[in-house]
């Protein structure tokens, strides 16, 4: 039996202008309703979330990448410059702040300086400062203690005076 | 510069990128989607080898160098998408792909399938063609794509491309008007 199905008529020569329409007919593919119309909708959001990534790193690349790259050029050439010409400076400050043993470093400061110390003078550079520190609190100590005393003394010839006066009024009632 | 030109210079340039991506779906879109259904067989995975596609288009539209045509550009990109799919699936949906009766039975089990006996006689019909008689046929004859395009998508001479794709309308010719 040469019976030809209606729907597979001669393949050779084929025209269909509905993708969709030719698909159905021909492979029974079926759609969704609006498929296409969805379809686009759904894809366009994923690209645009795409496009925000793509962007967020973009602008981070432009904006700020530069102005960082070049403030950390300068932090490190700052660093090295004050490296080279300050450990001399640092050595004698902190043998005037020994010398100074009244003055006490602020801890700050004290952390600002160990910035520029390299390493194998790090040691060194604590000792100094706690040296230095306890110095300055020894010192501050003693400073107390004589106003302790001084004002203990001056206490004292208060009462001296109020007992003096005491006495002296009550000489003169008796 | 003609409308493809035109609309490469678009998809490039960020100002006009989004307007020409949605013309490019329009454009594309339903072509792309059916060439990736035949591939993947049923709706659910067309659909989000197409939505891969797109994005993939999108990252890449930069790096397109106008070598090939646009068109050609895309279907490429379609096919290695749903070869990935099937690839990255193969050992949940399709255990082996290869064999006929296996596809078969995924898409006769897919909702978006109208599937009466004659269209599963010209699927089956199909499936027993050669990978590059199916291919061939399926991309010149549904996706009424020429076979220089064919042939700079699948890497295959053209005349090996006519070949194969005279021979496969012959057999399913003759399949179908057997009994």
């Amino acid at each position: 039996m040469n019976h030809k199905d209606s729907s597979f008529n001669s393949f050779s020569d084929k025209k269909t202008e509905n993708s969709t329409k030719l698909h159905q007919e021909k492979l029974g593919y079926e759609l969704p309703d609006n498929y296409f119309a969805n379809s686009k909708a759904e894809i366009l959001q994923s690209v645009l979330a795409e496009e925000k990534v793509k962007k967020s790193i973009f602008r981070l690349n432009t904006l700020y990448a530069y102005p960082i790259a070049a403030s950390i050029v300068l932090l490190i050439g700052f660093t090295v410059w004050m490296n080279l010409h300050t450990p001399n400076t640092i050595v004698n400050t902190n043998t005037s702040i020994v010398e100074a043993t009244d003055v006490q470093v602020p801890e700050d400061e004290m952390l600002i300086q160990s910035l520029l110390v390299e390493d194998e003078q790090l040691d060194d550079f604590v000792d100094e400062y706690i040296v230095t520190q306890a110095i300055a609190e020894n010192n501050k100590n003693e400073e107390q203690i004589e106003n302790l005393l001084i004002n203990s003394l001056l206490i004292n010839d208060t009462l001296l005076d109020n007992y003096i006066e005491d006495n002296l009024t009550d000489v003169l009632i008796l | 510069m003609d409308a493809e030109d035109q609309l490469i210079v678009q998809l490039k340039d960020s100002k006009t990128r989004n307007k020409a991506f949605s013309t490019l779906l329009d454009q594309y879109q339903e072509r792309l989607y059916w060439f990736v259904r035949k591939i993947v067989i049923t709706h659910d995975n067309a659909n989000d080898v197409l939505q891969n596609t797109f994005i993939r288009v999108f990252k890449g539209i930069e790096s397109f160098e106008g070598k090939s045509a646009l068109s050609t550009w895309l279907y490429r990109i379609a096919q290695n998408e749903s070869i990935r799919f099937l690839e990255q699936n193969q050992k949940v949906t399709f255990s082996s792909l290869d064999e006929p009766k296996n596809k078969l039975e995924i898409l006769s089990q897919d909702n978006y399938f109208d599937g009466d006996e004659t269209k599963l006689k010209l699927h089956r019909i199909v499936e027993e063609l050669t990978e590059k008689q199916r291919q061939v046929f399926q991309m010149k004859y549904f996706d009424d794509l020429s076979f220089k395009q064919i042939s700079e998508i699948l890497d295959i001479s053209e005349s090996t491309l006519k070949s194969s794709y005279y021979s496969a309308v012959k057999i399913i010719e003759e399949k179908i008007i057997s009994p």
